[in-house]
């Protein structure tokens, strides 16, 4: 697809790394000369110089027959203007990103009325990503469809745990209704069917109600299993959006910010929070607030450094889960083994949100995929599929409907409700279909029958 | 530097070459020269083939490169041409000297034109057909070929594409490498078989079509009569390949925008304005200049026409023997080439670009002197030039310079004139093909010694990929770790 990314800041080269590599043909737009040359010699990109709020460089780049614009340069309103501006020259989507609470309260106006396909929000995302986490602490990873209501949490088989060595037919659920969606052992990817044995040391993938899959996360590790108290350091925007989202949950929080003011105003706005006047870098005043005490701590500072060496030193000194913001990802491979368990990355988590979309609408043009998804390292696809009445595999019970192999129904979505199907379950027209396969190109919910 | 990549590409380059060399099989068998046309070319397959096979049959595990590798993979490539080049050459016994076959081959890939054989109209048709499809080869490229046709094109390999497309600044005509690549190709090889068609309806025959066609577009020069193109003696076909020429001299960009956007862009180009400038500056002052020497006004500017454009563009075909025009003619036609074609064409000399950036930053040097403080920005097609660009510009003019004294300071070891020894090497160096006096277009590069020829080979390989990449291999730095 030809895509026009405006702005090579950190999301902006991400994107160009990602989606180059998967042969679309991207024009980024910069401000910066130096910045653009070093991105088009990284890359096979073309570059176009100038401010992608303008019209002159937006035809320069072709946005008027591109696919996608995708506006992420620092500055809200130029990533709203690029992306009107983008829309009425021909685009067929177009992405903007706005960090703005304020703007972003109007995104369905903005969304319907001016035409911009999707906002996002890389503090909002984060925050999601922070309570993921936190749902599922034991989880190396959760992924997350139908915005957000299906979840899919990776975990690693534990040696001691009761389910390794168990074939799947002999599951049934004892340790938590889960449905093992994919099973990564060493390079291989396996669709689990009924006699596949899950073995020690391996990645699943397990989707279920969160209740479920908290369950079965106990009974893989012991600890871990529920966090219910968390301490976050630093009171900027993430945590403004993480304390709206953790307030409504039963967690016990405390904030520590260092800047009167602003926690002032946290204070006013969540009463329901805690939130300390101090300076969360120093070792005496974190010993003071007890944090050895709570069950995660999460930092959330402007400065990578001391977030890390605060999540080293919560993690040493006992805390069970620590979470970590950092924005530059470069250098984190060398961090593998100091103890930092969860990492955030707000830019990072933006681009692969944007990627899924790309993805999506590559994969969605001309065929009946309502949402595409790619897990473990693009082997695996996650399809959506709305079912119509005139689908084969309507009214007969899963476990009589032959499917082909290497593939498996994760979820059924029906009106408000959600079906982690057993054999006995069947699909209904107007259902929303989740499916989970190592084969590719399925266009039509008719495919998974042999 | 990463050892394994730089091994594995040069095995496909010379895969390809190999393949490259199948066409002068069929010229052998359709001239029916049997075995003695044939085994050359199987030979010097084979050899080329089996060197490439083993050398790109493991693909390395670390196949990331950056600039170095870059030049270092481009410069390897043009030697390694140049040598595997030579061997259909020696193997049928048409030039028995090897420093002269690797100059002959070298003079082709960079599309000089300038040669040692003396005798080319006795020489076989499929010999004949390679010596000018190395013109064809080497005027875009081999490694933009090799990024054209390969799969698996990686982004790193922006830096062996910028190595070898000629000029000061490279952009891609679209996003992706691949298909820049490929239109460049596309609209290469259709303005040359336009030319093929053009020259066949004017008389020439087929063969000898496709052999002046390549020459064109490759701006590379090398006759296959005595007289060169003189020999036809037709007006038409002087024409055709004079008007050729200057078009394979102008940036292929260019063409793209024309065909995809809009032809006024194009026409406010300013290099392009530059170019038609100075040919039209040219050929006025040389006409002044020799019109006593001509009756026919209409022989006259043909002629000059043929020649400024055959120079500038650094093809070197000849009609008239410019050798016995006045001095201040010569000399016109001397300093254009040191202009050159435009940036992004098949042509070499300094580029008319640069060309352009020293005239105007001469002219704001001046201005700045009579006021010291006064910011003067150097402007070029609109855009005011960073002092980064400016400053990689002048210190190309000061190594150019210094390489050329080296080259120079050699030549006239085995030279008779000094005449003879500053063309030849301007017309090596530059890949214009004939110079003056000794190696003018009816004399031939037979009289210089081993080391002079193979020399002028070296610069003839450095002037065509822009002098950086050759001298990236001479630094030892490259060479070791980190």
């Amino acid at each position: 697809m030809d895509i026009v990314i405006a702005g090579a800041g950190k999301v902006g080269e991400e994107l160009c790394c990602d989606l180059s590599k998967e042969n679309h043909n991207i024009i980024l737009i910069e401000l910066n000369e130096t910045r653009l040359d070093q991105l088009t010699n990284m890359y096979d990109i073309g570059g176009v110089l100038g401010n992608g709020g303008i019209y002159d460089v937006q035809a320069e780049a072709g946005v008027n027959d591109c696919d996608i614009f995708i506006a992420v340069t620092p500055n809200d309103e130029t990533n709203i203007i690029a992306a009107i501006t983008a829309k009425k020259l021909g685009a067929k989507y177009t992405i903007a990103r706005v960090r703005n609470p304020d703007y972003f309260k109007q995104m369905n106006f903005l969304r319907e009325s001016l035409g911009i396909s999707m906002m996002i929000n890389p503090e909002l995302e984060a925050a999601h990503d922070i309570v993921r986490m936190l749902m599922f602490p034991a989880a190396l990873n959760v992924e997350y469809f139908e915005q957000g209501r299906v979840n899919m949490v990776e975990v690693v088989l534990q040696s001691d745990a009761p389910m390794a060595g168990m074939k799947l037919k002999d599951y049934n659920g004892r340790y938590g209704n889960v449905l093992i969606c994919i099973v990564v052992r060493g390079d291989k990817v396996l669709i689990p069917d009924g006699e596949t044995r899950l073995e020690a040391g391996d990645h699943v993938m397990v989707t279920g109600s969160n209740a479920d899959v908290t369950t079965f996360c106990r009974h893989n590790q012991h600890r871990l299993s529920k966090i219910s108290s968390v301490l976050i350091i630093g009171g900027g925007k993430l945590t403004h959006y993480l304390l709206s989202l953790l307030v409504k949950t039963q967690i016990r929080i405390k904030v520590i910010e260092a800047d009167s003011s602003i926690a002032d105003k946290l204070a006013a706005d969540f009463p329901q929070a805690e939130i300390i006047f101090g300076d969360g870098t120093k070792q005496m005043f974190l010993n003071e607030e007890r944090f050895t005490d709570y069950d995660s701590v999460i930092s959330l500072l402007g400065i990578d450094e001391e977030n890390i060496l605060i999540s080293i030193y919560a993690s040493r000194m006992g805390v069970e889960k620590t979470i970590t913001k950092v924005n530059r990802t470069d250098l984190l491979k060398v961090l593998d083994n100091v103890g930092l368990q969860s990492i955030v990355t707000p830019q990072q988590l933006i681009a692969d949100q944007i990627i899924r979309f790309v993805r999506s609408t590559e994969n969605t043009l001309g065929s009946n995929i309502n949402a595409f998804y790619r897990l473990a390292n693009g082997r695996v696809e996650v399809l959506q599929f709305h079912v119509k009445e005139t689908s084969r595999t309507l009214y007969t019970p899963l476990t009589e409907l032959s499917i082909k192999p290497g593939l498996l129904i994760a979820c059924i979505i029906r009106e408000n409700s959600l079906i982690y199907p057993s054999g006995s379950d069947m699909i209904l027209p107007g259902d929303d279909v989740i499916i989970v396969t190592t084969n590719k190109n399925f266009q039509n919910i008719d495919d998974i029958i042999k | 530097m990463n050892y394994g990549i730089v091994r594995f590409t040069l095995g496909r380059i010379l895969c390809i070459t190999a393949l490259l060399m199948a066409p002068s099989l069929f010229v052998a068998l359709i001239y029916s020269e049997g075995w003695q046309g044939l085994w050359p070319f199987l030979l010097s397959i084979l050899i080329t083939g089996g060197f490439g096979l083993i050398m790109g049959f493991k693909r390395p595990e670390n196949t990331s490169y950056f600039a170095r590798e870059g030049f270092v993979i481009v410069a390897l490539s043009w030697l390694a041409l140049s040598v595997f080049g030579c061997l259909p050459f020696l193997f049928s016994g048409t030039i028995v000297n090897p420093v002269n076959a690797f100059f002959e081959t070298a003079s082709g890939f960079t599309t000089t034109g300038a040669s040692i054989m003396t005798d080319v109209e006795s020489t076989s048709k499929s010999i004949l057909w390679w010596r000018s499809f190395t013109h064809l080869i080497g005027g875009m490229g081999v490694l933009v070929f090799a990024l054209a046709v390969m799969p698996n094109i990686k982004s790193e390999d922006v830096y062996a594409m910028k190595a070898e497309v000629p000029g000061p600044t490279f952009g891609k005509i679209r996003a992706k490498l691949r298909s820049s690549a490929r239109i460049l190709y596309i609209i290469y090889l259709s303005m040359t078989a336009a030319v093929v068609i053009l020259l066949f309806l004017g008389g020439m025959p087929l063969f000898d079509s496709f052999l002046h066609a390549f020459g064109t577009a490759g701006t590379g020069g090398f006759g296959i009569k005595a007289n060169s193109v003189a020999y036809y003696n037709s007006a038409y076909i002087e024409y055709v390949i004079g008007v050729g020429m200057l078009l394979f001299g102008v940036n292929f960009n260019l063409y793209y925008f024309m065909i995809f956007k809009h032809i006024k862009g194009v026409l406010k180009n300013e290099e392009l304005r530059w170019y038609l400038g100075i040919i039209a500056f040219a050929i006025i002052s040389i006409c002044i200049n020799i019109s006593h020497l001509y009756d026919s006004v209409s022989k006259m500017v043909r002629d000059v026409f043929f020649s400024v454009s055959s120079i500038i563009t650094t093809t070197g075909y000849s009609t008239a023997d410019f050798n016995r025009w006045p001095l201040f003619s010569k000399v016109c036609l001397l300093l254009l080439m040191f202009v050159g074609g435009m940036a992004g064409s098949t042509a070499g000399g300094l580029k008319v670009s640069r060309f352009a950036i020293y005239i105007k930053s001469a002219i704001q040097e001046i201005r700045k002197n009579v006021s010291p403080n006064r910011r003067l920005p150097v402007k070029f097609e609109g855009k005011t030039l960073n002092s980064g660009l400016l400053r990689q510009l002048s210190f190309y003019l000061t190594t150019y310079t210094i390489v050329f004294m080296i080259l120079l300071l050699i030549t006239t070891l085995s030279s008779q004139t000094f005449f003879t020894a500053f063309s030849a090497v301007a017309a090596t160096f530059n890949n214009i093909g004939p110079g003056f006096d000794a190696v003018g277009p009816s004399g031939s590069y037979e009289g210089f010694d081993n080391l002079t020829t193979f020399i002028l080979s070296i610069g003839m390989i450095m002037g065509r990929l822009e002098i950086f990449p050759v001298l990236v291999l001479l630094n030892p730095r490259t060479w070791k770790r980190g």
